[in-house]
Parts: C-alpha cells; sequence; structure tokens
C-alpha cells in the first residue's frame, strides 16, 4: 500500500495534498477518524472484545463448559451482595442451588469476591501460555455466577468470555475469503473490462440475486454444518460484493492519468493493476472489511441460532442464543446476555466502518 | 357506507367462527406436521394420533393396560396358536358411507402386509401368513408360527382398517383425504399449519363431546405453551422447563403421564471400543442418571431400571448401573484405555425434550472419566437415515435415540431393538448380537403362557443390563397443558392424545 494517505482517498483524491504534507495528512486523518464520539465508541467496543478475545481464560472466571447441574437457571445477582457479614465493602457471594422440589436456595455463608485469584488451571495461545491466575473470582468454595447460569449450570459469562474468539475468528477468516477471492476478480473485471468483464459480471450478478444470509445457508445446506463449513460459506457469500465494489472502484481508476502513464511507460497490465491501480481502491476495501465483520458475526450467528453453525458444547454466540430462547419464560437472562453481545460487537463495527468511511472520504473533509 | 358493512359482517362472522370454534372444536397442539394421514404409512406419534382419530384398529389398548376388542368383537385360536378367528362388528360404516365387513379388513391387512408398500410397521405382522374371509363379519389370520403379541399388535395404530377401495381409487392421495371409521372424519389439511376434523355423525361407538377437533402444527414449545396459556389452543405438549410457568397459571393444567417411551444411547458394538463390554459397563458408571433426570429433567424422566419402560408387559426391574466414576476409569484401565479415548456422540436436536442438553451433560459427565465424546447433530430425518444405514457404510458410534414400545408388549421395543435379525436398515441400530437373546426373544413370542413370557423378558433384560447394551437413559413422562374447561381428554401411554371422549365448556 502507498505511503500517500491522500491515495487512500482513491478516485477522488485531490490534486494538491502530496507527499511533502503527508504528517500533517495523517494526523488530519487520524483527528477525522476519532472527530465524532460515536466512532470513539465503535473504536472501544472493538477494542474491549479484542481484550476479551485476547485474554479469554484469564478474565473468564470459570471453564465455559462446566456444569453444575445443582445450579441451573441461576439468574443474576442471586446470592450477591455488596456488603460483607461485618458491613465491609465489597462484592460478596453465597452458594445458590435450585433443585425442581426445593427451588433456588441461597447459602448461609458468605464468601468475598477478589481480583487476581488462583483458580482452575488454564493453557492458552495454542499451548503457549499457562497459569492458574484468574482477573477475579471468589475465595471461598462457591461460585460467582456474574450474568447467572444457564440450563446446565455453565457460567454464563464465561462462556459468553469464550465464544468472543470464534465470533471473531469467523469474521475474519470470512473476510480473507471474501476480500481475497471478490477483489481479484472485481479488479480484473473492471481493469480488463469488455468480454471478460461481462462474464464475471454475470457470475457476480447470479450470486447477488440470493440475499447473502440465504446463499451462506444453501452453502451450508450443501456443504455440511459445523463452524468451518459457516466460515467458508459466509466468506463465500461476501464474494460478490467484495467483486462489484472493486469493479466499480477499478472502472473509475483505470483511464487515470496515472495508469495511462504507466502503460506509456511500457508497464504491462497486470503489474499496472496490481502496483497502480489496486492501491488506489484499498479504501473502499478497508471500509467494506470492517462493514463485512459485523455483516458475518451476524451471519455466523444466524446460521448457529439455526442450528447450522458451532456444535454444542461450543459458547457460540447464535447457539446460545437459540438455546436460552428455549427457557425465555423461566430464564430470561440466558438468552439476553448472548444476545447484547452480538448487537453490542455488531454495532461496534458497523460504527467503526462509518467512521472509517468518513476519514477516507475526502469530500467530507474538514 | 359500504366498507362499515363489509366490517361489520366481518366481525360478525368472526364472532361466530370463534365461539363455535371455542365451544365445539379442541384444538391440540402438536410439535409437528403428520407426515402422511394414511394410517398405514407415518412412522411417528404426532402423525398417529391424527390418525388415531380417523381410523380404528381391530383391537384397542385400554390406558388401563388391558387389550380389549374394538372393530373386532372377539376371537378364537386354534390350539396350535397358528390360526386366529375373529369376529368382527356389524354396524360399522366408513365416512364414505361404504359397509366395514370382514373383506375390507382382508383388503386393508393385506395392503398392510406387502412388502413392496415399504409401510414402516409390516414388520409387526410379518408371521401373518394369509388373511381369509369366513363370512360377512368373521375373519381368519393364519399364522406362520405362534406368535403371542399379536393381539398386542394389532391395536398399534399403524394396523388400523382402511378401505381398499378408497386406497385403489386415490392411491398416494389417500395420505391427504383420509377416509376411516373413527368418530372423526377428515375435513381439511393445511399442510404444515393444521389438520381439521368433524365428528362423524354415523359413528357405531359413543359419540364425541366435541363437534371437531384440530392439530395445530406449532414446532416451538414457547409458543406452544402461550398458546394454551391464551386460549388459543386447548391442550398442547410442553417442556420440563415450562412446567412450573404453566402450572402458575388457573386456567390451565398440567398432566405428568407415565409414557412408553425410552430414551436411551446406543454403542456400536461392532466398532472399538465398544466391542469391550468394560467399555461399555465404565460408560454406564461414568454417567448419573439420576442427577440428570431430578436436575435438567425437573423430576420429569424416571431412570431407566431396565430396557423397558415399566407399564409395558413383561418389564421386571432390573436395576440401573449406579453412578460410579472410580469404578469407570478402573474398568477403563482394564479394558486398556487408562487415559480414555475419544468418540463422537451424536444426538437429535429438539426431537425429545432436552434431548440435545441431556447428550451435553453426558459428555461433560464422561469427559471427567477421560472419554472425550464430540457431539454430533443433525436434522431429524437426516439423522435417522444416518443411524439406519446398513453395515459397512454405518459410522455411527454412539447416538441418542428413543422408543416408544406403543403396543404395551415388550416384544416390540426389545425384538425389534436387540435381535440379531434386525440389525439396520431395521432398527437394533448398534448391531447388537447376542445368541441366547436371540433364542429368549424367539421364545418369548411364540408361547402364549404369560407368566414364560414374563419370566423369558425378564432374563433378557437382566442380560442386556449385564451386556451394558446401552448408555441407559431413562423414560418419559409425557406433559401435557390442558385448559381446565376440557373434560375427558386421554393421554394415552403411548403417545397419543385422544379427544374421541373429551368435550369443552
Amino acid at each position: 500500500m502507498t505511503e500517500d494517505p491522500t491515495a487512500l482517498g482513491g478516485e477522488t483524491a485531490r490534486p494538491g495534498a502530496t507527499g511533502a504534507k503527508g504528517r500533517d495528512a495523517r494526523k488530519r486523518w487520524r483527528r477525522q477518524l476519532f472527530r465524532s464520539p460515536v466512532a470513539v465508541v465503535g473504536f472501544s467496543i472493538i477494542g474491549f472484545f479484542l481484550v476479551v478475545v485476547a485474554f479469554a481464560p484469564f478474565i473468564a472466571p470459570y471453564s465455559p463448559t462446566r456444569q453444575t447441574l445443582r445450579s441451573t437457571y441461576v439468574p443474576p445477582g442471586i446470592g450477591v451482595s455488596l456488603r460483607g457479614p461485618e458491613g465491609q465493602l465489597g462484592v460478596w457471594v453465597r452458594e445458590v442451588t435450585r433443585s425442581p422440589s426445593a427451588g433456588v436456595v441461597v447459602g448461609e455463608d458468605a464468601y468475598p469476591v477478589r481480583l487476581l485469584v488462583r483458580g482452575e488451571r488454564w493453557t492458552w495461545f495454542f499451548g503457549l501460555v499457562s497459569s492458574e491466575w484468574k482477573l477475579f473470582g471468589v475465595d471461598g468454595p462457591v461460585r460467582f455466577y456474574v450474568m447467572g447460569t444457564d440450563e446446565q449450570g455453565r457460567d454464563l459469562l464465561s462462556r459468553l468470555i469464550h465464544g468472543a474468539w470464534i465470533s471473531l475468528f469467523i469474521g475474519l477468516i470470512a473476510i480473507s475469503i471474501g476480500a481475497g477471492i471478490g477483489v481479484p476478480v472485481g479488479a480484473v473485471s473492471g481493469f480488463y473490462a469488455g468480454t471478460t468483464d461481462l462474464v464475471i459480471q454475470r457470475l457476480i450478478d447470479i450470486m447477488l440475486a440470493f440475499p447473502g444470509i440465504l446463499l451462506a445457508i444453501v452453502l451450508v445446506a450443501t456443504f455440511g454444518t459445523g463452524l468451518r463449513n459457516v466460515m467458508i460459506a459466509v466468506g463465500i457469500a461476501a464474494i460478490p460484493i467484495y467483486a462489484r465494489l472493486v469493479r466499480g472502484s477499478v472502472l473509475s481508476v483505470r483511464n487515470r492519468e496515472y495508469v495511462e502513464a504507466a502503460r506509456a511507460l511500457g508497464l504491462r497490465s497486470l503489474p499496472t493493476l496490481v502496483r497502480h491501480v489496486l492501491p488506489n481502491v484499498m479504501a473502499p476495501i478497508i471500509v467494506q472489511s470492517s462493514l463485512q465483520m459485523a455483516i458475518a458475526i451476524l451471519f455466523a450467528a444466524g446460521l448457529g441460532f439455526l442450528g447450522l453453525g458451532a456444535k454444542p458444547p461450543q459458547p457460540e454466540w447464535g447457539l446460545m442464543l437459540a438455546r436460552g430462547r428455549e427457557y425465555l419464560a423461566v430464564a430470561p437472562h440466558v438468552a439476553t446476555f448472548p444476545g447484547l453481545a452480538i448487537v453490542v460487537v455488531v454495532l461496534g463495527f458497523n460504527l467503526v466502518g462509518d467512521a472509517l468511511r468518513d476519514a477516507l472520504d475526502p469530500r467530507l473533509a474538514r | 357506507m359500504f366498507h362499515r358493512s363489509i366490517r361489520t359482517v366481518l366481525a360478525l362472522a368472526m364472532t361466530i367462527t370463534l365461539s363455535w370454534s371455542m365451544a365445539q372444536t379442541l384444538v391440540i397442539a402438536q410439535g409437528t406436521d403428520p407426515g402422511s394421514l394414511d394410517a398405514h404409512v407415518p412412522s411417528d406419534s404426532p402423525s398417529a394420533t391424527v390418525t388415531s382419530h380417523i381410523f380404528e384398529t381391530l383391537y384397542r389398548w385400554e390406558p388401563t393396560g388391558e387389550i380389549v376388542p374394538h372393530l373386532a368383537t372377539g376371537h378364537e385360536v386354534s390350539s396350535d396358536g397358528l390360526v386366529w378367528t375373529l369376529s368382527l362388528r356389524d354396524d360399522v360404516v366408513f365416512h364414505n358411507g361404504a359397509p366395514f365387513n370382514a373383506e375390507v379388513v382382508k383388503g386393508s391387512m393385506d395392503r398392510f402386509l406387502d412388502l413392496d408398500n415399504g409401510f414402516p410397521f409390516t414388520f409387526l405382522l410379518t408371521r401373518v401368513q394369509e388373511v381369509e374371509v369366513v363370512d360377512d363379519f368373521t375373519v381368519r389370520f393364519t399364522l406362520s408360527s405362534p406368535f403371542a403379541p399379536f393381539l398386542a399388535h394389532l391395536t398399534h395404530s399403524g394396523t388400523a382398517i382402511v378401505h381398499p377401495d378408497v386406497v385403489a381409487e386415490l392411491g398416494d392421495d389417500h395420505g391427504a383425504n383420509p377416509v376411516g371409521t373413527g368418530p372423526f372424519r377428515f375435513e381439511s389439511w393445511d399442510r404444515g399449519s393444521r389438520v381439521n376434523l368433524v365428528r362423524f355423525d354415523d359413528y357405531w361407538g359413543d359419540m364425541p363431546g366435541v363437534e371437531g377437533v384440530s392439530f395445530l402444527t406449532v414446532d416451538e414449545a414457547t409458543t406452544r405453551v402461550a398458546m394454551v396459556e391464551t386460549g388459543e389452543v386447548d391442550v398442547a405438549r410442553i417442556f420440563p422447563q415450562d412446567v412450573a410457568r404453566v402450572d402458575a397459571n388457573p386456567d390451565v393444567t398440567v398432566y405428568n403421564v407415565s409414557g412408553v417411551r425410552t430414551i436411551y444411547i446406543y454403542f456400536n458394538q461392532t466398532m472399538e471400543p465398544f466391542t469391550d463390554v468394560r467399555v461399555r459397563r465404565a460408560i454406564n458408571y461414568a454417567v448419573n442418571i439420576e442427577e440428570i433426570a431430578e436436575f435438567l429433567h425437573g423430576g420429569t424422566a424416571r431412570p431407566s431400571d431396565a430396557a423397558v419402560a415399566p407399564g409395558i408387559f413383561g418389564y421386571t426391574p432390573v436395576g440401573a448401573y449406579p453412578y460410579d466414576p472410580e469404578r469407570a476409569r478402573q474398568l477403563l484401565a482394564e479394558a486398556g484405555y487408562p487415559d480414555g479415548f475419544s468418540t463422537t456422540l451424536y444426538s437429535p436436536t429438539a426431537r425429545y425434550p432436552l434431548d440435545i442438553q441431556t447428550s451435553e451433560t453426558i459428555q461433560s459427565q464422561l469427559a471427567e472419566v477421560g472419554i472425550n465424546a464430540t457431539i454430533e447433530t443433525l436434522e431429524w430425518n437426516s439423522y435417522l437415515e444416518l443411524t439406519r444405514r446398513p453395515a459397512g457404510e454405518n459410522s455411527i458410534t454412539m447416538a441418542m435415540l428413543g422408543w416408544g414400545t406403543v403396543t404395551g408388549d415388550a416384544d416390540y421395543g426389545l425384538y425389534a431393538l436387540f435381535h440379531s435379525s434386525q440389525h439396520p436398515p431395521a432398527f437394533n441400530l448398534g448391531f447388537y448380537s447376542n445368541v441366547v437373546v436371540d433364542d429368549l426373544l424367539d421364545a418369548a413370542r411364540s408361547t402364549d403362557d404369560n407368566s414364560l413370557r414374563q419370566q423369558l423378558y425378564a432374563d433378557v433384560l437382566q442380560i442386556l443390563r449385564d451386556d451394558a447394551a446401552w448408555l441407559f437413559l431413562y423414560s418419559e413422562a409425557q406433559l401435557v397443558a390442558v385448559r381446565d374447561n376440557v373434560e375427558g381428554l386421554v393421554i394415552h401411554p403411548t403417545e397419543r392424545l385422544l379427544a374421541h371422549t373429551a368435550s369443552k365448556n
């Protein structure tokens, strides 16, 4: 990618802003990016999300699959008090059990919640990191269910945190597939024009004729269910979007003076496309990718919700939502928290996408 | 003006239909749409529930456990047990006015027994060699060998009497335009949504107390709960998690009726490591089924102490495996798996109440003893197809299924599931083979000495337990929410909801 930030503006790059003012422009770009408070919110959400993914087993108090059948459907807040037995400040928890005969029973003894405690041993980053330390936990033989438990007595918070990487991973893979195939196809189509363009675009039309989620469902139904196939399906569903977008951008750039100059200098078409055209259509691709991330997470959750994605007991958010819906009347929190998590993360990526678009669009500068 | 009058008429019409349907039609919500309304075709309980209102069987299994004549009036058996002569009612007519007689029974049975038709329950009566008309209201069945559960099998809704002429005329359309002898005749079927039946005025037996019965297809358990709470439906099957909420409603009562359906996980006994009985026993010791029944199912499941449920002829409690993870680890070590092993657990999802949740719990409990099971779920029909593949193509390792012994006789539950002649595509899905069990099962279906049969089945159940032929789970209770203005609804152990004697206030 070119160092010249104004080149990010692509087809609408203004002739005046060139390399000499690069640093100023970069600063201005950054100011643009964080100009609106909404964008800051978006970036904060994504930042928080990434931190959660990176430190999942450290932040999550318990294992996402560890069940306690004696503490099912515990709503958040039960057995939790903000004062200790002797009036100390802090979070104190009591044991909560639930049985069909006795109902919800809250234990006698309260134990304090502390930061940095030893818990179950965990490993992360493919076994590179291993520790017993947890960000927080109970100093005693009871469990602290921040968001309550599900139908098998699993800690919802731990499941949400451990499920975060699934969403991130699906998004990244789907974008890689979508952009990896869609961008070259769109670029070739737009750059070579003529019959090539016609043929490719009709194929893209066929793919675009299906709504994205439907295309993904058809693909998963064909190739079989499971996370891997969901990633591929959501990625394939994104191909036509990238292809169309890139084609349009390339069409507007291909007859520019600098492309003609490259040709005049004897550069063959493929190097021209790669070195001079593509870098100048990067901006819409970046914007599209952040929006596509949101779409991919939503699609994946949708497929998980339909039982086509993750396999139980994987803590995939869509699957958790689908499961929680069955107990909506008895334990609304089981569906609420995964739903909120999906909403917030998707919102975050959308806000970032909007901010990027505004910042990269010189027409909106100043 | 015009609009207003239209609206008035509409409102009036709606009030009329509403009051009519509320007062006279019993509305039952089920989870799945019937596949076919032809009595011989479907193999699932929701379909059979509908066909049980339209069609009738020669014998009937009372909820109390007795087998009583229904379209038949009585029977005589030859001393060698091979010839059964059944006398028939002479006052029965079909919904189209055609009379019911011995010719009809022969025609219906010949159709049912024709292997080319591929009906799922033909196996119930494979020992019937010939059906003959003796006179107008007498019919004779000749069997190839004595068959004790003969009458029990004639109570199965899959053997109900259809009219051969109607079937010949309609062909496959019969499934969408059924004509039977039952107390309700078919009116309309909005596929995927509802089946409407109306009372048959020329019914030979006691007239039902409602003018019609409608079966609504509502696949979401939560929606069914909401509908029964608002009165949109009168009867609905619900799931354990909703019992407390529905019970709190003053207009609705939840009935907990023990069922004949046993839920189990079978092992493919031709595959390592399940060929080793120690591994199968270890798995049984590793799963805390008491805790699952009590806390996950909220007490609505009964831990299995035999391979068939109580209430079925031939049931003898032979004891459940206690929860003993230490013993499980020890057995695994003896079998050569001190560190456990990895396998795949196939599970249906939302076919049975809390099925996938139970599988997840089992997965987690197996992990405690070192068995690492990955759960595979599939859409129900693909799932059945996969589990029923013949040897060589069948790659299932362990899978959860349920079996309702709907004839009330252990032969149906045990022969079909454990006899070595019943390997897939029949229903002995785990390829269980045990010569002793085969002999006992053959003997038990060939004698009519009930105490001997009881003893033979007790022996079979004991062997199955010692062999750890399954991971024994639980028998289901049927949870049915019924609005309090409904009386006389029968919640049959065979998972049929019967409106024959129901009335609405």
